[in-house]
């Protein structure tokens, strides 16, 4: 079921006229407008069908003025203007939110797109930067969009070259920008990182997270950042530097050292079928036993576990819950948080240095 | 407990930051209402949202002869009617199952904190819940007492850091049987020990009350006898006994409400700005507030001219035609208890000297509502002789429609000056889409990190009392007569003589 109904039909108008056409809607419907920030969106595709189920679920939870643009074969800039409303209120005593599509032609010149955007936001408002396609820095759309916004959000699952992509955005995220990035496959990690926590939570549990001898992390195809964004956070909390690596079957051997002591982390690739889930990590303390952090269920739903052998035995199941990273549910969660993760930018950055070492 | 987190290096990144240490929960009165409909609920909402720890245990304890498996069986009809995750998949209720355990005994009996003590030991074992204890008290308040002695009897509340006790409503019956019960639970356990439940100051609303005045600084100016010509705070609920006829006819609505949840809510709208957000704090400030607070009757304290009470009669329910209170099952013919209470309070301190504060609460009302309303004093000059201005109004509502609105004066369009006072609207659920927690969770999560901010202090409590104690008594000397309300009105017409003798009237909700 969809989480919103249209308001109006929507209505392609000439882009100069966006504003007065959302007047017409407002006026004439009798509903309430409700915004908390500024939306735009990238999207490298037409959304099939008007709105799309994401941006509409987002924008029933998070009241927005949603601008969203796409590449177009069509000649310069056009544009089709809507309103819908959340599907538990209906159209009546509802508070709504405006959705604006502009599609931009390959010869739209940047700088008219600019303006217009500019014209758009809803003033004095934060202004939210969707990227939702693989990221290149220098790009200059990318910049322009970027350029008036508070906060990027965007998914570094999609980074089509990472070794490259990833050390280019953590220049800029080094380099001081006054933006908040928000990494929805960071966000995706967070029951991951949550129950890892929590497993050694317990005084008695601690001591094998202090005397790591060896991480074996094993990942599905498609979901090598998301355990490396894993893998880092992991070894940046736990103070281990990165040292060297060398090739192994299906993967990497890295070796990371804390004074004297060495951590060696298997990373490998497995065939999807072996794997539920997006990767499984195995902490291995030789004197404590080891921990094992597994998904039992499919993808990203179902269950998380934790399995703790050796001292201190105990068996627990956490949920995910199947909605929970849903696109829409970790943009929601992105959109509230407006703070830098700055542990976050610690992890990229020291990823960053690793891919360097890799592919120099 | 929080200084262990913090030794936790993965913890500081991690999105859930208020986690708790390893803990097992003792619920005494498991068998009861309370445990199936919100406790458990409410631990295993935590648990699908990864706030509860690994190592957690829940331990119900209560008369009814009942297995390990058939209580959980129990818990389990519990979470899939009331919890906000019922549609968890199978296998979390199992997880959590698994840390569920029972044990039947007489509350009496030290041989029950006997084997309760050995057990706990074992939950140790299996679930690793480091000695760490978390006792709900939720049986009748009779029994209170003599599960605190036999906690301490049983060694079980020596170590302040590792056992936390949480005491549920009523705490005491008047000002003389809280005092006891404070002297009890002092005596066997330390403050900072003590979590005193009033799931009133879980509700998110009630939360953003504190964040509405202290995190704004457009209103914390206004908030005074200087601007504010009254307040008004009512709590009204459509619903009649609901079976509880033998708590209701005991307590009344005085004990039941105005003690506890509207005076917390007098508290938080009334009290200075605290130096900090830490619960000492907080509940100074608002220990301040009661101390101030004073039933106003006027000249002499003429209870009459500030409470009035009264009794549902016979009415409607929507479109359902409801008996009144006497005739409700399980209550006397003849029964005085009061169902509705209305009051007009002073504070006698700088900030609020001569601004009146009237409370109202009741059951069989016309429409659930609790709302905090500020109303602001006149314009001092009457510019538009042709047009009186309706006085501005702040209204804080808790439900439903959680939000805040403001009404103040607009023109109406058109050639000559026409005032119509309109309202700008702020809603939690417009602009917050997420799905707010119970005030139970909030509360248990609360408890388990060792922060008692929303909870009640043993002088909070006992100031709450006294300020209502001159009420109870001038009722049982029949210094107020009762009066009786239709079951679907907004309460008696005594009650808007009480804030019409001041030129004011209750707002229309």
């Amino acid at each position: 079921m969809s989480a919103v109904v249209p308001l109006s039909d929507v209505q392609a108008v000439p882009v100069t006229s966006i504003e007065q056409q959302l007047s017409h809607i407002w006026s004439a419907a009798g509903a309430t407008r409700a915004a908390t920030f500024n939306l735009i969106i990238y999207r490298p595709e037409a959304p099939v069908g008007g709105l799309d189920q994401v941006v509409g679920v987002v924008t029933a939870q998070n009241p927005c003025r949603a601008i969203v643009l796409f590449p177009s074969a069509e000649e310069g800039l056009s544009a089709q203007v809507g309103a819908y409303c959340p599907a538990s209120g209906g159209k009546s005593a509802s508070v709504c939110c405006e959705y604006i599509t502009l599609q931009v032609g390959a010869n739209a010149p940047l700088g008219q797109l600019k303006s217009l955007l500019l014209s758009l936001l809803i003033p004095d408002l934060p202004v939210v930067l969707w990227w939702d396609a693989p990221i290149n820095v220098n790009e200059p759309l990318f910049r322009n969009l970027e350029d008036l916004s508070e906060r990027l959000v965007f998914d570094s699952a999609q980074l089509t070259d990472p070794m490259k992509d990833l050390p280019a955005l953590a220049a800029r995220v080094h380099g001081g920008s006054p933006r908040v990035f928000s990494d929805l496959n960071w966000s995706r990690l967070s029951p991951w990182r949550e129950l890892t926590a929590q497993a050694f939570d317990a005084p008695s549990t601690r001591e094998a997270l202090f005397s790591l001898n060896r991480v074996d992390l094993q990942y599905a195809k498609g979901s090598e950042n998301e355990a490396w964004l894993y893998l880092v956070w992991l070894t940046s909390r736990l103070e281990w530097t990165y040292k060297s690596h060398e090739a192994a079957e299906n993967g990497l051997l890295l070796h990371f050292f804390k004074g004297e002591a060495q951590l060696d982390v298997n990373f490998q690739e497995v065939p999807t079928s072996e794997e539920q889930g997006p990767f499984s990590a195995h902490l291995v303390s030789n004197q404590f036993g080891t921990t094992v952090i597994r998904s039992s269920g499919e993808g990203h739903h179902g269950c998380l576990m934790i399995d703790m052998e050796g001292k201190g035995t105990s068996q627990v199941c956490q949920i995910a819950p199947s909605d929970e990273n849903s696109l829409e549910q970790l943009l929601s969660h992105d959109l509230y948080t407006r703070k830098q993760d700055l542990v976050w930018e610690e992890v990229v950055v020291a990823i960053a240095q690793i891919y360097r070492s890799i592919d120099p | 407990m929080i200084r262990t987190l913090a030794e936790n290096p993965l913890r500081d990144s991690s999105r859930s930051e208020r986690g708790a240490a390893p803990v097992v929960m003792v619920i005494f009165g498991a068998s009861g209402d309370l445990t199936t409909r919100k406790l458990i609920p409410a631990l295993f909402d935590l648990g699908c949202e990864r706030r509860l720890p690994s190592q957690f245990a829940v331990v119900g304890l209560s008369r009814s002869p009942l297995s390990h498996e058939e209580f959980r069986e129990r818990l389990k009809v519990g979470v899939h009617s009331f919890a906000r995750n019922e549609d968890a998949p199978p296998q979390v209720w199992d997880s959590f199952s698994k840390g569920v355990f029972y044990h039947s005994g007489d509350l009496k009996d030290p041989q029950t904190y006997v084997q309760l003590k050995e057990l706990l030991a074992q939950v140790d074992k299996e679930r690793g819940t480091a000695g760490r204890r978390l006792f709900y008290l939720s049986t009748s308040p009779n029994y209170f007492p003599i599960i605190l002695e036999q906690l301490s009897q049983a060694g079980m509340l020596q170590d302040p850091e590792t056992s936390k006790v949480i005491i549920e409503k009523p705490f005491g019956t008047d000002l003389e049987t809280a005092q006891a019960l404070n002297q009890k639970v002092l005596s066997v356990a330390k403050e900072r020990q003590v979590y005193r439940i009033d799931h009133y100051l879980g509700k998110e609303t009630v939360q953003n009350l504190l964040v509405f005045r202290f995190g704004n600084a457009i209103f914390e100016p206004l908030w005074n006898r200087n601007h504010l010509s009254h307040i008004q705070i009512t709590v009204s609920e459509t619903v009649g006994l609901e079976g509880r006829a033998g708590y209701y006819e005991e307590a009344g609505v005085l004990k039941d409400m105005v003690q506890n949840h509207l005076m917390q809510l007098l508290c938080l709208v009334c009290m200075e700005p605290p130096v900090a957000f830490d619960a000492k704090s907080v509940r100074d400030e608002k220990v301040k507030v009661l101390k101030a607070l004073r039933l106003d009757g006027g000249v002499g304290g003429d209870l009459s001219r500030s409470v009035v009470r009264g009794q549902y009669a016979q009415g409607w329910a929507g479109s359902v035609q409801v008996p009144g209170y006497r005739e409700e099952p399980q209550v006397v013919k003849d029964s005085t208890t009061p169902t509705y209470v209305a009051l007009k309070f002073a504070i006698d301190n700088w900030r609020w000297k001569g601004v009146p504060i009237y409370l109202r609460t009741g059951k069989r009302l016309t429409k659930r509502v609790s709302e905090i309303a500020l109303q602001f004093k006149d314009v001092p000059q009457q510019l538009f002789p042709d047009e009186a201005p309706s006085p501005n109004v702040l209204a804080l509502r808790i439900q439903p429609d959680q939000g805040v609105s403001l009404r103040f004066e607009a023109k109406r369009p058109g050639p000559k000056i026409q005032m119509q006072p309109v309202n700008m609207d702020f809603r939690y659920g417009s602009a917050f889409g997420m799905e707010t927690p119970e005030a139970y969770e909030r509360l248990l999560l609360d408890c388990m990190v060792g922060d008692q901010t929303l909870f009640t202090r043993a002088d909070e409590v006992e100031e709450a009392w006294r300020v209502v104690m001159p009420v109870l008594k001038g009722w049982q000397e029949n210094k107020v007569p009762l009066t009786f309300y239709e079951s679907g009105s907004w309460g008696p017409a005594e009650a808007d003589q009480l804030i019409k003798q001041d030129g004011f009237r209750w707002r229309r909700l």
